[in-house]
């Protein structure tokens, strides 16, 4: 059976490549680790993959804001991601990946390209890492949550997470086209403050996409639970066989397959 | 070979452009950096700051238009979502009397960050900056003696041994 | 580089006059350039350049002063000491040789690849992969500026992992830190920063480097004590992996001196003999070093790659010394005789600013020194401008015997390798240890049977056993998504976990592996104040009773010594830290667990304005890691279920020296605790083979605050009440009240969760090892203890346990409690 092919781009400070990219491979991909200036070079084609994905870390850390540099490497000299997204193909960002997304206008999607949102620092004015509750958008029809349960946890590592928006209309437009894909939730379901909104999120928002729901950006990390032995309290407890995140990167390489 | 091409930083000059950018969260925008001091001022005896602003400070210096130190300070030192940013030269909006505590790292010392933006500069097709330095200024509202901004300066916000500080009644 | 300052013009003074100086005026030429050499060492460089007939150059001398450095040769633990113990007297010719060198010589186990050659101790971790462990101190630069101190000790870590045989990729970061407790109002001197400020500072700096270097900062602790606030200490350690084919390095002659990763400019000067030199007000500034973790990201990355293609046969990295340092031991390795040839201009610079001599000994941040076949060189560069990481090439290795470096075809250093390294004096010093009077009988502690409440709840809001949840939350953990047993466990992931277990599965590749390790630590200042000996047996057994309680395989276990001390001229102070090391060697070899790394930090002294030191207490960490076959069968320390067994292995006895009941009560004169070690050994083994084939449920061992206090850990945890009921507890004779048995801190003790259906085949398992079964896990969520006479002694509600175990580090700090907003995160940026 043929693998799609999953472009994992990395550059000075990105850390999680190495775990997204198992993850993928898990999932029955076939990642190849890419230095984005291999793409902006023209080295490496994009259009010769079927999955990117923006992983995290500390982008050419985090010097002047959670993703700004390689936002703006990606806005100026990598125009092909827009088309990329627009094919249909999945792209996923996550936390570092998320952050530079928005900062390059991508997420949340708007005709201009122009960025109308900003994950900001976390109002504990903290580093934040836990595992949070995710309550999944069931209207949403992105493949990246198909056969998911509403409710599943991933854990968050981060600084800067605290997605705001540049106007009330944004948010409006977000709800109007189902692009809020999951929002921080506590054990019963419902929206609640710290810690279980790890940063102060509007909206409890933790993951956006675009209407279209093939690009996703998320700050939860989902590559850091792809067995049942990611999750902290896997000593308690039976879970299903493995972890809920490794379904997120099944759904865009079967997605990619078609 | 390229690592050899690369010139070592020559000292920069008196009459070379030299433009500060202010970076500070917008109105309505939540600043935990400047609610975090707010919280620890009680603990070295200071009640009466009504209220805390926390601006990041860039000092670009190098042949480049105030033009071009604005484009920098839009597309890379502020989010335009929730920051705003002021060259030093352009009038600031009168504020009432503050403080205005500034830190930044002594000459002597390197400072990563500002490396960082330089490059990051000139990326952006915008002339490579000689040096960036990096600072940060604190606004303290209310009512404040020049014993207690300087107490908080020492115990709070700066170490001697690597920065250089001032305040200022403003 | 033409503009390049003169060695003159930078230090303002004429070049010294050595082979006619009196020893007063080297010494005050010693004071003046803080090269921290001793007498008998000045003198031995006089000695050397007169029979040379020629002066030495500033450089040299630095490169003698910093080569010969406490920090980088261990002066203290290889010089001879002459030891009196009581009335017998001993001469050591080399500590470190025979103590925790001669327990792995003697133990001889086969996991031991490369133990105290390299830059970290390497032992086998599969068939195909190897583990390098590294821990170091890096207290100085940490007590004048606690964040840039914290950064760059990370930094300087990870870079000896990553000059670990050919590179280890760093999958784990651990922390531990000794400082005042933050809420001191004590006098401080001027100059000192106050203890919040040091632990927040420094909490930011190892959160900030590690973080943006993906290394998950997982495993670690605090020990807070008034006695540290002068001297805090900063203990930073990295666990790597490497290929079994890259455990080894070597330097042929024509290899070419490669230098990659950040610039050289002034920061760092002196930072060796710095951190060998006692602090007071006037401590160095130019030794304070700033890091940027995103050039050190890049350079891992570059190595990583460059390892993978073959492209150097030899790496080291740039520390304590900076290149004087790195060359000089490479060069060593060069052949018989061993030699380089160094042309510096050609080293890449931050600033036109630098003296020549400054250059060859700065230390500035993120360097590594390679030897790269002159064939590999232009393939070496493509890897690392890809990464977008700088290089030069500053010589060639050789076999001269000799290590010469030039400025412009000025020479600038042309020194005797032989002498460089093996010509430092080796002075005798005076250890003395006299063991205390045993203490007067002390009053019974039957009648305080009624406070047992009290001293619990104190124990647990102690700062030395409260949570650290309030640090361990800003340090990205799982970065890697390699750590299946967490620092945080429980119900709610917030109680107090043991050792970490890493699965390094996105590293090492192998599909359906489930090996990984265990890492644990062991620490207690508090025996150490009675018996030095005693503490070190006792750090041995927590380190690896830690690793028991996760899973780990300790039959396999490795150790590494840090001891941070005082001063060594004092014979007092020497003669503890000679037990200390004694007591190492005896631990290593009663648990068959050899030592593979260890450092020193000597000197942890401050002298007041009247000129009389004070030294820390003495300090020894013991970080051990042990492989854990199948991480499947991990387990952690909350309690899980309702009706299940509680056993606990080992024996109780009256051992309340240093206990936390001692300062609770205003006790003292208790027994420290000792380590049978035969027993131990076994019940540590027979405990770890149960645990790994699933017949325990929740493990924990026993340490500060006793039983009880453990106890309450699992309970709390696990949000499981449990029952204990003391007529059943192991115990000695003079184990005979209940506060004795509660708060006891013998070693070597576990609480376990064992259920019904496995409690035959744990007895039988465990068969030999002194256990009982003290209670059970229950619904009701208390935790409740039955007293010798079968009346409740104690029922605690565990939801205000667990309050009072939370309350006490955020509340010190300042922090409006865990779910508040604000909270000053310390960095000095």
């Amino acid at each position: 059976m043929k693998k799609p092919k999953v472009l994992i781009l990395r550059t000075a400070g990105t850390n999680c490549d190495l775990e997204t990219a198992s993850a993928f491979k898990m999932a029955g991909g076939e990642p190849d680790l890419r230095h984005v200036r291999e793409l902006v070079s023209g080295k490496t084609k994009l259009f010769d993959y079927g999955i990117v994905a923006i992983p995290g870390g500390f982008s050419y850390g985090d010097d002047v804001g959670a993703g700004r540099i390689l936002a703006n490497e990606i806005r100026g000299q990598l125009r092909e991601l827009r088309g990329f997204i627009r094919s249909g193909r999945p792209v996923i960002g996550i936390c570092n990946g998320f952050q530079v997304l928005v900062k390059a206008g991508i997420l949340p999607h708007t005709p201009a390209g122009e960025q109308v949102a900003s994950l900001s620092f976390n109002d504990s004015n903290r580093f934040e890492a836990r595992w949070v509750r995710l309550r999944i958008n069931l209207q949403s029809q992105s493949l990246f949550v198909k056969g998911l349960p509403e409710m599943i946890e991933l854990p968050v590592a981060h600084g800067e997470g605290k997605f705001v928006v540049k106007s009330p209309k944004v948010l409006e437009m977000l709800k109007k086209t189902r692009s809020i894909l999951m929002q921080y939730v506590n054990e019963e379901g419902k929206f609640a403050g710290y810690p279980y909104n790890p940063n102060g999120s509007l909206f409890n928002i933790a993951a956006v996409t675009n209407p279209e729901g093939n690009c996703l950006g998320l700050m939860p990390h989902p590559e850091r639970y792809v067995t049942r032995w990611h999750h902290p309290n896997w000593t308690r407890q039976t879970f299903c066989k493995e972890g809920v995140g490794l379904e997120l990167f099944r759904n865009a390489v079967n997605h990619a397959l078609n | 070979m390229s690592a050899a091409a690369q010139a070592v930083p020559k000292p920069v000059g008196a009459e070379v452009p030299r433009y500060v950018v202010e970076v500070g969260m917008k109105p309505g925008n939540p600043d935990p950096a400047a609610l975090a001091l707010q919280s620890q001022l009680s603990s070295v005896g200071v009640a009466s700051v009504t209220e805390v602003r926390v601006l990041a400070l860039y000092e670009l210096r190098g042949r480049m238009t105030a033009a071009q130190a604005t484009l920098a300070a839009r597309d890379l030192l502020a989010d335009p979502v929730t920051q705003d940013y002021r060259l030093d030269r352009q009038a600031a909006a009168p504020l009432p009397a503050h403080w205005r505590l500034e830190v930044w790292l002594k000459s002597s010392m390197t400072d990563p960050v500002g490396e960082s933006v330089r490059k990051a500069v000139k990326d952006l097709n915008l002339p490579e900056p000689a040096t960036v330095r990096t600072g940060a200024a604190y606004q303290l509202f209310g009512r404040l003696q020049k014993s207690q901004a300087d107490r908080v300066l020492e115990r709070l916000l700066s170490n001697p041994v690597i920065h250089r500080v001032t305040a200022e009644l403003r | 580089m033409n503009a390049m300052k003169t060695e003159a013009e930078t230090s303002g003074a004429a070049p010294a006059a050595w082979l006619a100086a009196a020893p007063r005026q080297l010494a005050e030429m010693n004071a003046r350039a803080g090269w921290s050499l001793d007498a008998g060492e000045l003198a031995a460089v006089q000695t050397h350049f007169r029979a040379l007939k020629r002066e030495p150059t500033r450089a040299e001398v630095e490169t003698l002063a910093q080569t010969w450095s406490e920090h980088c040769k261990h002066k203290t633990f290889t010089s001879p000491i002459l030891y009196r113990e009581g009335k017998s007297t001993k001469r050591i010719k080399s500590l470190l040789k025979e103590t925790i060198v001669e327990a792995t010589a003697k133990l001889k186990k086969p996991w031991c690849l490369s133990v105290f050659e390299d830059n970290a101790g390497i032992v086998a971790f599969d068939k195909k992969w190897a583990l390098a462990y590294k821990v170091e101190t890096h207290n100085h630069p940490c007590a004048v500026e606690p964040y840039g101190g914290a950064e760059t000790g990370v930094g300087g870590v990870v870079r000896d992992v990553l000059g670990a045989g050919l590179g280890a990729k760093p999958v784990l970061n651990t922390d531990v830190f000794c400082f005042a407790p933050p809420d001191y109002d004590g006098p401080l001197p001027s100059g000192t920063l106050h203890p919040k400020r040091t632990l927040t500072s420094v909490v930011a700096g190892v959160r900030d480097y590690g973080n943006r270097m993906g290394i998950p900062t997982a495993a670690g602790g605090v020990w807070f004590d008034a006695e540290y606030r002068h001297n805090p200490l900063v203990f930073v350690g990295t666990v790597g992996l490497l290929p079994r084919s890259a455990v080894k390095k070597s330097v042929k002659p024509g290899d070419l001196i490669v230098a990659a990763g950040g610039r050289t400019g002034r920061d760092g000067l002196h930072g060796a003999t710095f951190s060998s030199a006692a602090l007071d007000d006037s401590a160095s500034v130019s030794a304070v070093q700033i890091g940027h973790a995103i050039n050190e990201k890049k350079l891992l990355d570059a190595l990583l790659r460059a390892r993978d293609r073959g492209l150097y046969r030899g790496v080291t990295d740039c520390g304590a010394g900076g290149f004087s340092s790195a060359v000089g031991e490479m060069a060593a390795l060069c052949g018989a005789r061993g030699g380089a040839a160094v042309d510096l201009e050609k080293a890449l610079f931050k600033t036109t600013e630098i003296a020549p001599w400054e250059a060859w000994v700065s230390e500035s941040q993120e360097r590594m020194v390679f030897a790269v076949p002159k064939e590999k060189l232009s393939a070496f560069a493509e890897v690392f401008s890809a990464e977008g990481v700088e290089h030069c090439v500053l010589g060639e290795f050789n076999d001269s015997g000799r290590l010469k470096v030039a400025w412009t075809g000025t020479v600038l250093v042309d020194l005797d390798l032989e002498f460089l390294h093996h010509g430092v004096p080796r002075r005798e010093r005076q250890a003395v240890w006299e063991t205390p009077k045993p203490a007067a009988k002390r009053a019974s502690r039957a009648a305080r049977r009624g406070e047992a409440g009290a001293a619990l709840r104190w124990c647990l809001a102690h700062l030395n056993v409260c949570s650290r949840e309030w640090i361990i939350r800003q340090y990205d953990h799982e970065v890697q998504a390699g750590t299946v047993v967490k620092p945080l466990q429980g119900l709610h992931h917030d109680g107090p976990g043991d050792a970490t277990v890493i699965w390094p599965q996105a590293v090492v590749g192998e599909e359906g592996s489930y090996r990984g390790f265990g890492v644990g630590h062991g620490m207690n200042p508090s025996y150490g104040k009675l018996d030095p000996y005693a503490m070190a047996f006792s750090c041995v057994d927590e380190a690896l009773s830690n690793l028991v309680c996760s899973g780990a395989d300790v039959s396999q276990a490795s150790l590494l010594d840090n001891f941070c001390w005082g001063d060594p001229e004092d014979p007092k102070e020497l003669g503890r830290l000679v037990r200390a090391a004694i007591g190492c060697r005896d631990a290593a070899l009663a648990f068959g667990a050899p030592f593979i790394s260890g450092k020193d930090s000597l000197n942890n002294t401050y002298a007041d304005a009247k000129g009389a030191k004070h030294s820390i207490p003495g300090t020894l960490l013991i970080s051990a890691t042990a492989p854990v076959p199948d991480v499947r069968q991990a387990v952690t320390m909350d309690f899980k279920t309702a009706n299940n067994s509680v056993y606990m292995v080992g024996v109780t006895a009256d051992e309340l020296g240093g206990s936390l009941w001692e300062a609770f009560a205003g006790e003292t004169g208790g027994r420290v605790p000792e380590v049978d070690g035969k027993r131990a050994k076994a019940a540590l083994h027979a405990l770890s083979a149960a645990i790994r084939s699933g017949l325990v449920l929740s493990a924990h061992d026993i340490r500060e605050g006793g039983l009880v206090t453990a106890a309450a850990e699992m309970a709390f945890s696990g949000e499981v009440g449990v029952s204990i009921d003391l007529e059943r507890v192991p115990r000695a004779k003079d184990a005979a009240d209940p506060v004795t048995i509660l708060f006891s801190e013998s070693q070597s003790r576990f609480l376990l969760e064992v259920t019904p259906e496995k409690e035959k085949a744990f007895l039988k398992a465990m068969r030999g090892v002194t256990l009982a079964r003290v209670g059970q896990t229950i619904a009701n969520p208390i935790l409740r203890v039955v007293d010798l006479d079968s009346r409740t002694l104690l029922e605690e509600r565990l939801g205000e346990l667990k309050a009072a175990w939370q309350r006490t580090l955020p509340a010190a700090l300042g922090w409006p409690g865990l779910n508040g907003h604000n909270g000053h995160n310390g960095s000095s940026r």
